[in-house]
């Protein structure tokens, strides 16, 4: 009796292990833990000062929020505190909404979420339940940068604030271009054939390339597109092979890339570790974002200068590239001290964002917070050129085009497009089929 | 004399042999050594790169440099090393030791008690191998969010206890249990139990140590499902450490490569230290 009862005992066991597998199946890659209890994660609690926030990059958007959390305790709130856990990129927050938003349970996100400009617009209107809108909140919206705020309006509604600007510059080495007889001034409002014209002759001259680009995104597409003020979809479609401009710019692209001007780097980290910080450009086209990038290279300290982006026509052109915003999210249990926190700091307050380029390079979208000293400022990197308040200055003209969840997907085809055609392809067929493809994937 | 003379011949002879055998094995050294430089390289240039500034490791240098004291301080000064650290070792170990006594009493039971309906059950265990992951994370953290345990030790147990594979390797590897051991221990008056911790246990010692092996690698590499559940930073482990190092517009290569470095240090010590027994555990020997 004693035997089978203690037999019967290990079968349970057996049993329970395998119930227990199989409540946990394909889960043997996760992490058990004992951590120590609870954590304070999650949304804050009405009437108290804390709120919590995820947020990528501690050297970039991290010391802004904490510039922000100092500046509203010191002026508002003494007892505010902000607690920024540290995401290791946008698709952890991404993936962070996708999965409450899909368990519809909402109560593990933060207070405040930084979200990537291009993907916002998708996810409020998958997950409406997921953000909460700014309505009511003491911000004036007039601002900021029209281009900027138009990602975090979604129906008429605002949904976030913005926390950079990602103005496209585009930087020159100024020594490499006296080289060939050009200034700063000789590239500003020039056209891509001019460009080009110089790039060959820097590269003749130096060896290097005038500016490079990854070859895995479309980001000097995008560029080159919404500087000309035109979008890669027109109503929600994709807009290739009838966009006269877009034939043009990669044409332009092409011919710049086959005469040795635009160096097409394999990937990011070959863009960024080879082409730039390798120093095997000249010049730099990108988001503003790619300042500390090219610090880097502390040897060309006081070389470079920056201007706007080339038109294909001439003229000054303006992009913007990349970026973030703030949402409070569904979890928030204190809304208003959220709104008052976001409108207070990053809605305009000059000590907030003076800080945030101090710390962090974060350079603001609040046009009036272009004014203070630190804005105003020579930057000795490039030959003590104010260009934090040049950078803002040029927000104000970025023209805004039509955007698309497709954004990324439509990069990949158009490069794999243009690369087919350096390698000897017709850009017609290219373009046609990058279009066929991303429809598909758009199920149209 | 001829004596002499033939023993020579056949000495030489054999010398001979020898040395055709060895140049015979010349290729395969060389394929060998190949192969091992291909295993080792990325490990070499991961410890060149930690030696190594951000710039030079952009540009591909790959012998040691001089900048790991300035990498090892960047890494401590911008994250929490020691906490990382200490809650991958943690957590690890406690995955470790709750896997290994569910698992080994599943298999125990499954192999050494074993009758149609538990094979039917062992059956339906294995199918559960082929669901994926990120199948269960949605209901797995509702599950977790309605009993209230998120960001809590068991979320992150709960799911882990017990593995459809360990329980297979166990399961396997009592194949080679003696039976008649059992019997006779049960004669002597060795309760069921008893079998278990002191005969099954020490017995199977290699599987142990295999088993150990593999729940220590997973639950100290673990990303996806810690980042589900636990969002608190004083709970970051060293995988969400190396994440959140990698992030960013502008990335330090220098104090990248010496967190992986810590990362790796103690998967490699567990593995070397077990093995021999690794080794014997995969391939189901019995003491």
């Amino acid at each position: 009796m004693k035997k089978i009862s203690r037999r019967a005992f290990l079968s349970v066991m057996a049993a329970a292990g395998a119930a227990a597998a199989l409540t946990a199946c394909g889960g043997s890659s996760g992490s058990s833990t004992a951590a120590s209890g609870s954590a304070s994660v999650g949304g804050s609690q009405p009437g108290g000062h804390k709120l919590t926030a995820y947020a990528w990059d501690k050297n970039f958007n991290i010391p802004a929020l904490n510039a922000a959390a100092a500046d509203y305790k010191e002026n508002v709130d003494p007892e505010f505190e902000l607690e920024v856990i540290e995401q290791s990129g946008a698709g952890d927050v991404e993936n962070a909404i996708t999965l409450a938003g899909s368990a519809h349970d909402y109560s593990n996100l933060p207070d405040i979420v930084q979200f990537q400009d291009h993907y916002i617009q998708r996810y409020v209107s998958d997950y409406p339940d997921a953000f909460v809108p700014m309505e009511g909140a003491d911000v004036d919206w007039d601002g900021f940068g029209k281009e900027k705020l138009s990602y975090s309006i979604v129906d008429g509604v605002h949904y976030g604030v913005p926390v950079d600007n990602s103005t496209v510059i585009f930087a020159y080495r100024t020594d490499l271009l006296e080289q060939v007889g050009k200034t700063i001034d000789d590239m500003t409002g020039a056209t891509w054939a001019d460009v080009t014209k110089v790039g060959e002759d820097v590269y003749a001259k130096t060896g290097k390339y005038l500016f490079s680009c990854s070859g895995d995104n479309g980001d000097l597409i995008y560029i080159m597109m919404q500087s000309e003020g035109v979008a890669e979809f027109k109503d929600g479609e994709p807009y290739i092979t009838e966009n006269e401009t877009m034939h043009r710019v990669c044409e332009t692209i092409v011919d710049m890339a086959k005469k040795n001007v635009c160096y097409l780097a394999n990937s990011w980290s070959d863009y960024i570790d080879q082409s730039i910080q390798g120093d095997m450009v000249a010049g730099v086209v990108q988001g503003n974002w790619i300042i500390p990038t090219m610090e880097a290279v502390t040897g060309n300290s006081g070389k470079w200068q920056i201007t706007t982006i080339p038109k294909l026509d001439g003229g000054e052109g303006y992009a913007s590239n990349g970026g973030s915003s703030l949402y409070i999210t569904a979890n928030c249990g204190n809304v208003d001290l959220a709104k008052s926190f976001l409108a207070y700091t990053f809605g305009g307050s000059t000590q907030t964002y003076d800080n945030a380029l101090r710390d962090g390079g974060v350079i603001t979208t609040v046009l009036k917070c272009a004014d203070s000293d630190v804005y105003n400022e020579g930057v000795e990197f490039f030959n003590n050129e104010p260009i934090y308040k040049q950078i803002v200055e040029m927000s104000k003209n970025v023209p805004i085009i039509e955007q698309s969840d497709y954004h990324v997907r439509a990069g990949v085809y158009l490069t794999t497009a243009v690369i087919n055609t350096i390698n000897g392809s017709n850009l017609d067929d290219e373009l046609a089929n990058a279009e066929q493809q991303l429809r598909f994937e758009m199920g149209l | 004399m001829t004596n002499t003379a033939e023993t020579h011949a056949l000495v030489q002879r054999e010398k001979g042999k020898k040395h055709m055998i060895q140049r015979r094995l010349i290729p395969a050294y060389i394929f060998l050594i190949i192969i091992s430089f291909i295993s080792v390289f990325p490990l070499l240039w991961m410890i060149s790169a930690a030696t190594n500034t951000s710039l030079d490791v952009a540009r591909g240098k790959i012998m040691f440099g001089t900048y790991a004291m300035q990498n090892f301080k960047n890494l401590i000064a911008s994250q929490n090393l020691a906490g990382a650290m200490g809650n991958s070792f943690l957590y690890a170990i406690v995955q470790t030791v709750i896997s290994m006594f569910v698992c080994s009493l599943a298999g125990f039971g499954f192999e050494l008690y074993h009758d149609k309906n538990k094979d039917r059950l062992f059956s339906i265990l294995l199918l559960a191998m082929m669901v994926p992951q990120v199948a269960t994370m949605v209901p797995l953290f509702k599950m977790m969010s309605r009993a209230g345990l998120l960001n809590s030790v068991w979320a992150f147990i709960l799911p882990s206890i017990s593995t459809p594979f360990l329980i297979m390797m166990f399961r396997q590897n009592s194949r080679n249990f003696p039976n008649d051991l059992m019997q006779a221990a049960r004669i002597d008056g060795l309760s069921e139990t008893g079998i278990f911790f002191r005969m099954y246990v020490p017995i199977m010692k290699s599987t142990y140590a295999a088993a150990a092996v593999i729940t220590f690698m997973n639950a100290w590499n673990a990303y996806m499902w810690p980042k589900v559940v636990m969002t608190d930073n004083r709970a970051q482990t060293m995988p969400m450490l190396i994440a959140n190092i990698a992030s960013g517009y502008s990335i330090d290569y220098g104090m990248l490569m010496m967190g992986v470095l810590f990362c790796s240090i103690p998967t490699m010590i567990v593995f070397f230290v077990l093995q021999k027994q690794f080794a014997e555990g995969i391939t189901g020997a019995v003491k």
